[in-house]
């Protein structure tokens, strides 16, 4: 049934949906939906042959630049300008800035002493220098999961941090399954990463009550 | 060679001399530490992206920390209010 419909849209867009192999393939297509019905499938061996290589732009895959590819045509068809006339996706800047300023400011408007908390203070430079280790440690796995799940095949490619926080992948996939699958094995290797480097900052060389952080109810 | 119980020795630190521990004290000890820790995470992010506003992990590790921060604030506010 998708190869006689897709058949018909070709042949329609260079012939006109009124031509010999058009009105040929309807009836086809008639017959291929009553199939379940009748129990007489489609004469695929009668129907017509594409009418050439190149393909209206409306049916190019996903995955497909039409800037770069010769394999489709611009369809002139309604078909065609409604597929242009599309907006095309503006992504906004994946690795935008956060706002450290606005949130310290923020945070300098609570008033730590009464709810029993330390004040804002530069840290102890031990301490920076265990968080600097941290981080670093934490880019090199963040950015070996990224490696991972990149579509392309460029040894400098990967998936975005924002992209990997977030759980999906905005890259064009030909193959939809293949793209699931690693959507699926990021987030679990995301999510492992993250819970180690929790751990690792509320640290564990403290015997911590789960109560300072209500962790038993997260 | 066994290994020191550390555990006990952190709870002597809030026993009284009755040797009941202070639970309370033990939750607002831990809760300052939890604070602390995670603000110099957070710190440690927001330097980095200082040097460099589009390196690859600080941003999200800032949020991990961020994250942190504000679970400790909400738990001390309930307590408090």
């Amino acid at each position: 049934m998708g190869y006689i419909s897709i058949l018909h849209l070709r042949i329609a867009d260079l012939k006109g949906p009124d031509c010999v192999e058009c009105m040929q393939l309807a009836e086809a297509a008639s017959h291929a939906v009553d199939f379940p019905k009748t129990g007489t499938p489609a004469n695929f061996t009668n129907l017509p042959r594409p009418p050439s290589k190149e393909r209206p732009d409306f049916l190019a895959p996903e995955s497909v630049d039409l800037t770069e590819n010769n394999l489709y045509y611009p369809s002139p068809k309604i078909l065609g300008t409604l597929f242009r006339s599309v907006p095309s996706a503006k992504r906004p800047r994946l690795d935008t800035p956060n706002s450290g300023t606005a949130i310290l400011q923020s945070m300098m408007e609570i008033d730590l002493e009464e709810i029993g908390l330390p004040p804002l203070e530069p840290p102890h430079e031990n301490l920076m220098e265990e968080m600097e280790q941290l981080l670093e440690a934490y880019s090199e796995h963040l950015g070996a999961v990224a490696r991972t799940h990149t579509p392309s095949k460029s040894p400098d490619a990967r998936v975005s941090e924002a992209e990997l926080i977030s759980g999906t992948i905005l890259a064009k996939w030909s193959d939809h399954r293949k793209r699931r699958e690693a959507v699926i094995a990021m987030n679990l290797q995301v999510l492992v990463i993250i819970i180690l480097y929790i751990s690792s900052i509320l640290i564990l060389d403290l015997f911590l009550d789960p109560r300072a952080l209500q962790l038993n109810s997260t | 060679m066994s290994l020191p119980d550390l555990e006990h020795d952190k709870d002597l630190e809030y026993e009284d001399e009755d040797g009941e521990i202070d639970e309370d004290e033990l939750v607002l000890d831990q809760r300052a530490e939890v604070f602390s820790r995670a603000w110099a995470a957070w710190n440690v992010a927001e330097e980095a992206l200082a040097d460099d506003a589009f390196s690859f992990g600080p941003q999200s590790f800032g949020l991990i920390a961020l994250g942190l921060l504000l679970n400790v604030v909400k738990d001390a506010t309930k307590d408090v209010y």
